[in-house]
């Protein structure tokens, strides 16, 4: 692995304004799939699950030692048969626990002081978290790396596409760069998105799904 | 799965045999990088012998034909069976790798 950050604390990194501490607003739903995509594709980087077009298979139920990809990778070892044996029903699954995938990475990052919590009362009732970056360290360096890649020829790692994969997803790319670079950079971003399966089965997924939801509010009565 | 080497031309041909998976991916790749680690020749990866190859295989080809393209060295393959073809299309390989029909074409391409 390039830095000890697993997937899901890059992707908050990103997610998270410098200035308010406060997550990115994005939708739950491509939210959720986004993180349920950051497990999967950590599980798979560190060879733990494996995938083709069709399966996905469990190749090594030892655990790695972070208690949240553990903790899924226990599920899957455990739930795993012939009929849910494919990356879009644990894609689905997992999309269930985005909450949880989400602030096990906030607290991974400010157990590591990357981030501090910070709760406010509004109103003196309603309770709300921010997440201030203490050290920008890992923030600079995932952005600057992925801008360099975007911005060149070169082939990018393995970590690098499902970082561009779920970046992508979640729209941040106008986090790091301009509306106009990222339309520019756009055929390189979907170039280098194709090169992961579990990356083209979440864009699969939430295509499918926002389709549907389309469909089913042009059914709905004027 | 084992790799034969052969030496074509300036070619340096690797011959892998079976499946590759993520049992054998990091293998795969390991071997693949101490074989070209010295060499100067363009490499060939003939699949002839290659049942399947699942997500991790992809992984290692990303890493091999970068490390290859940092060199400025030349990485080919060839002898795809259908699986294997799909596979790499799907996942939008062939647009990162140069992929031949047969060991011909690819030689011809390689030694030029």
């Amino acid at each position: 692995m390039e830095n000890s950050l697993t997937l899901a604390e890059d992707i908050v990194l990103i997610l998270l304004d410098d200035s308010s501490g406060r997550l990115a607003n994005i939708d739950l739903m491509t939210l959720n799939y986004s993180m349920a995509g950051a497990v999967l594709m950590e599980l798979a980087l560190r060879n733990k699950i494996d995938t083709d077009l069709d399966r996905l298979v469990v190749v090594d139920s030892k655990t790695i030692g972070i208690q949240m990809l553990d903790h899924y990778l226990n599920i899957i070892s455990t739930e795993i048969n012939d009929t849910n044996n494919n990356t879009k029903y644990w894609l689905t699954e997992f999309s269930t626990y985005g909450d949880e995938i989400l602030n096990a990475a906030l607290d991974m990052l400010v157990d590591k002081n990357i981030l501090k919590m910070e709760e406010k009362k509004i109103l003196w009732v309603f309770g709300t978290r921010r997440y201030p970056m203490v050290d920008h360290t890992q923030e600079k360096e995932v952005k600057r790396r992925i801008v360099d890649l975007l911005m060149s020829d070169e082939i990018p790692s393995p970590k690098d596409v499902v970082l561009v994969c779920l970046i992508d997803t979640c729209s941040l790319f106008t986090t790091i760069l301009s509306e106009k670079e990222v339309q520019h950079l756009k055929p390189r971003i979907l170039k280098i998105k194709k090169l992961d399966l579990i990356g083209q089965a979440v864009t699969q997924v939430l295509e499918k799904l926002r389709s549907d939801i389309a469909e089913a509010m042009l059914m709905l009565p004027h | 799965m084992t790799i034969s080497l052969e030496k074509v031309g300036n070619t340096l041909v690797l011959n892998p045999e079976g499946r590759i998976d993520s049992s054998n991916s990091e293998n795969f790749k390991n071997d693949v990088f101490k074989y070209i680690s010295d060499e100067q020749s363009p490499i060939l990866l003939d699949f002839d012998k290659i049942e399947y190859i699942s997500s991790a295989c992809l992984r290692s080809l990303l890493s091999i034909s970068k490390q290859m393209s940092q060199n400025n060295k030349k990485l080919a393959l060839c002898n795809l069976n259908e699986s294997v073809e799909k596979i790499i299309k799907v996942s939008g390989f062939d647009s990162i790798l140069d992929i031949y029909e047969n060991r011909e074409n690819a030689l011809e391409i390689l030694e030029k």
